[in-house]
């Protein structure tokens, strides 16, 4: 459903709050803003008698960006200089591992690799690390993550410490928190311009 | 070749499936060299692109697919029997460029999308630097195509956008000269990125002179 690309809503910005009816109807919980496809596919939105239409990549460039939501989460644990960015909802949290040889047609051969489910909890983003906070804590640095992507709605993080989490998320858009925590991986590298995130963090 | 010929019954099915459900137009299919070491790429818009080109190519095409998809073993015997190569998209992968080229040398097609992941807005993104450093390397023919209309049919978010006619338009061979990894440059990266963008770009929008 579209609340899993446009995870805030373009015209008031409250996050999380678009939802789909199982009738097709779209609309905005937090302004009352309803959505519907034009004939040539824009997001055509009406709130109250205003109509306006707009492209999908111009809603979503409308929502990118602005203010981590900075949670005030008083449990978290912050380090010296650390600020708190987000705190997802329930999400769970998945270690690559070996699986194998694929073989392929004409002698084609590949490690293949499947993702095994190690926890259940919160995902926490600050300026300095990520923290998965289950059963036991999981915490990356944010300079040690070599590429951030998105496959179905899960979010694929490779780290230097030679295997991948991946992380997908009950309620909340996977696309967020991918834009999220490749924001923070940007902040984090200050004025060096990131040019590609996945396969490999490459700069300009 | 008993699994061949399931696989040809399988892809039977998919096509007259595709038929009934989908209003498709295939353009330009005389572009595709009949034998011969080629690269295939396309935009990538749902979920179905890859069964309209298996579908609709006249030879068989071996198509670099994401790793995760391999976990199932069902999906993996259909994914064997399609012809396709895993890749990890979140790290970079050299056995499976070794692969691609393994497919080259016996004068086969690999199929891309150079943009990495399917689109989630319908409109075509950056194409990645690793697979431009891919085609240079391996110098053979590029085939570019552009698929529209499917986007809106099962875009990557889920639901439906509409009904539109799905057009997949194939372009004429671009040729570009070999340059060993270590011999190119940035420029020719940017610069062989910059005609196939063009080129799936014109085939995508349906005013190409390149058909």
């Amino acid at each position: 459903m579209i609340e899993k690309f446009l995870y805030k809503c373009p015209i008031c910005m409250a996050e999380e709050s678009i939802e789909t009816q199982k009738n097709g109807d779209i609309s905005c919980r937090a302004c009352g803003a309803r959505f519907a496809y034009t004939e040539d596919y824009q997001l055509s939105i009406t709130t109250g008698s205003e109509k306006q239409t707009m492209t999908l990549r111009e809603a979503y460039e409308t929502i990118y960006g602005g203010q981590f939501p900075r949670p005030a989460d008083d449990a978290f644990t912050r380090r010296k200089g650390e600020i708190l960015w987000a705190k997802s909802s329930r999400a769970k949290l998945f270690q690559e591992q070996k699986a194998g040889i694929f073989r392929g047609y004409k002698k084609i051969r590949a490690q293949l690799y499947r993702f095994s489910l190690i926890d259940a909890g919160n995902l926490y983003l600050t300026n300095k690390r990520l923290l998965f906070h289950g059963i036991k804590d999981y915490e990356i640095g944010l300079e040690e993550l070599s590429s951030v992507t998105i496959e179905s709605h899960a979010i694929m993080m490779n780290t230097k410490r030679g295997y991948a989490l991946s992380i997908s998320f009950v309620r909340e858009s996977g696309k967020k928190w991918e834009d999220y925590i490749r924001r923070a991986v940007q902040e984090f590298h200050g004025k060096k311009k990131i040019a590609e995130y996945h396969p490999r963090i490459t700069f300009h | 070749m008993f699994l061949d010929g399931i696989y040809g019954i399988i892809l039977f099915c998919i096509k007259i499936g595709i038929r009934l459900k989908y209003r498709i137009h295939v353009d330009g299919i005389d572009n595709v060299p009949k034998s011969g070491p080629a690269v295939f790429i396309c935009n990538h818009t749902s979920i179905v692109d890859s069964f309209f080109i298996g579908c609709f190519l006249p030879r068989k095409i071996y198509f670099m697919a994401k790793s995760t998809e391999y976990e199932s073993a069902a999906v993996r015997l259909f994914l064997y029997l399609s012809r396709t190569f895993p890749v990890r998209r979140y790290d970079t992968d050299p056995i499976s460029l070794k692969n691609a080229m393994r497919v080259l040398s016996f004068g086969g097609m690999v199929g891309v999308y150079p943009e990495g992941e399917r689109t989630w807005d319908g409109e075509m993104t950056p194409f990645r630097n690793g697979t431009i450093r891919f085609l240079l390397a391996a110098g053979v023919p590029i085939i570019p195509a552009g698929i529209s209309g499917a986007f809106q049919h099962q875009p990557r978010w889920g639901g439906k956008m509409g009904n539109p006619d799905i057009r997949l338009s194939i372009g004429r061979p671009i040729h570009s000269p070999k340059i060993k990894g270590k011999d190119q440059t940035r420029e020719d990266v940017r610069s062989l990125a910059q005609r196939l963008v063009s080129a799936v770009s014109e085939l995508t929008e349906g005013h190409s002179e390149n058909r």
